[in-house]
């Protein structure tokens, strides 16, 4: 059963899903992705922040695309399969995403906005994680 | 200050775009190429053959990605010169009203290219340009003899016109930059323009992907020749002169 995600939903969800906006409490300093109402440590008001989308593989698996929920079903037989990874954000983090080739824990990724699946007539765009090249600003 | 290019940035996957990349995130991928964008961004063209949305403005993508909310946007699209329909529209803009602006073009199949044009950008400068159109029909049947004929026509027509403006001649030209609709025809229009062995002749399959793989390489001083041809018939000839800092970076030093 995959996560049925409405083109409301969607929209209200864009700047996290194409700037990476995260919220930052201006109490303890403490970042949180996705941004919550309140900081979970402090209770303090949380303010948004764009994060720089570096990080680092913590760990990875391949799905295969029996295992592949419904949205992404078409993607996974295209290709064979695709990446998945948890990385620990730059900014403190740890979030789950596709990555766009296999990458080893402990590989420097870098955030990049890919076409993800289509749903109700619209494409869904969001960020996968690309190993950390050369010419990356 | 004349407005000119104050940075460029390139995108190009050697294996071509991944099954997950369309236009648009290609050009986001330009744009981050490109380097930090300054605080404002007045005014977003976004140029190319197909965009993968039915409707609406694809652009907003861009906008939204970029965090660009104030932003003028426009599309140019269906044309293989949208490129620099694009550039010369928002070039003319920024001419008479000021700001900043970010023209990106997608090659779908290819890659794509970002330039953001300022007030005193010194990247390169736009010398100057000159376009011209014609009704050539049955293009689309791609007689080879036929297309020859209308592309090698438009595209001495637009650099004579170009050249004749500026009082400058084939020779002024160290690089030339062409999009044509088959790539045999690229050295046949170069000589048909004018050019000898001695200029650098860049087949691209948009033209500012042409030009962002001839700036890196350009001595400051050098001009470029800029001819894209799309549209039916219609052809665009754009003459930069390339400044400081091109040959070591896709931003102004």
């Amino acid at each position: 059963m995959g996560a049925h995600i409405t083109a409301p939903m969607y929209r209200r969800s864009l700047p996290q899903r194409l700037r990476l906006e995260g919220g930052r409490c201006g109490a303890c300093g403490v970042t949180q992705f996705p941004p919550r109402a309140a900081c979970p440590r402090c209770r303090g008001p949380l303010e948004p922040v764009r994060l720089s989308g570096r990080g680092q593989v913590v760990a990875a698996t391949f799905i295969t695309p029996a295992g592949a929920p419904p949205e992404f079903a078409g993607q996974a037989r295209q290709t064979g399969g695709y990446w998945v990874a948890i990385v620990a954000l730059a900014e403190g983090p740890c979030i789950t995403a596709q990555l766009t080739q296999a990458a080893a824990p402990g590989a420097p990724v870098m955030a990049v906005v890919r076409r993800l699946y289509e749903e109700d007539g619209v494409v869904r765009y969001g960020f996968k994680f690309a190993p950390q090249g050369v010419g990356d600003p | 200050m004349a407005v000119g290019i104050a940075a460029f940035g390139r995108y190009a996957p050697e294996d071509g775009p991944a099954p997950d990349e369309d236009a648009l995130t290609m050009a986001l991928e330009a744009v981050r190429a490109l380097g930090a964008l300054p605080g404002r961004v007045d005014c977003l063209a976004l140029a190319s053959m197909d965009l993968p949305g039915r409707r609406g403005v694809q652009a907003g993508l861009l906008a939204g990605a970029l965090g660009l909310g104030e932003v003028f946007v426009c599309e140019h699209t269906t044309s293989a010169r949208a490129g620099t329909e694009a550039l010369l529209a928002q070039w003319g803009l920024l001419s008479a009203r000021g700001g900043v602006g970010l023209t990106v073009e997608v090659a779908p199949g290819h890659g794509a290219a970002a330039l953001l044009l300022a007030e005193g950008g010194g990247l390169a400068a736009i010398d100057g340009f000159a376009s011209v159109c014609a009704e050539d029909p049955g293009l689309e049947l791609g007689v080879p003899d036929y297309v020859a004929a209308c592309y090698t026509r438009a595209l001495t027509q637009a650099a004579r016109c170009c050249m004749d403006r500026l009082g400058t001649g084939p020779e002024a030209y160290r690089h030339l930059v062409l999009n044509p609709p088959v790539p045999r025809l690229g050295p046949v229009a170069a000589r048909a323009v004018g050019c000898s062995a001695q200029q650098t002749v860049t087949v691209a399959a948009v033209p500012l992907l042409g030009l962002t793989q001839v700036l890196p390489g350009a001595a400051p001083g050098e001009r470029v020749l800029l001819l894209a041809y799309g549209s039916g018939s219609a052809c665009d000839a754009i003459s930069l002169t390339v400044g400081r800092g091109a040959r070591t970076t896709g931003r102004e030093v």
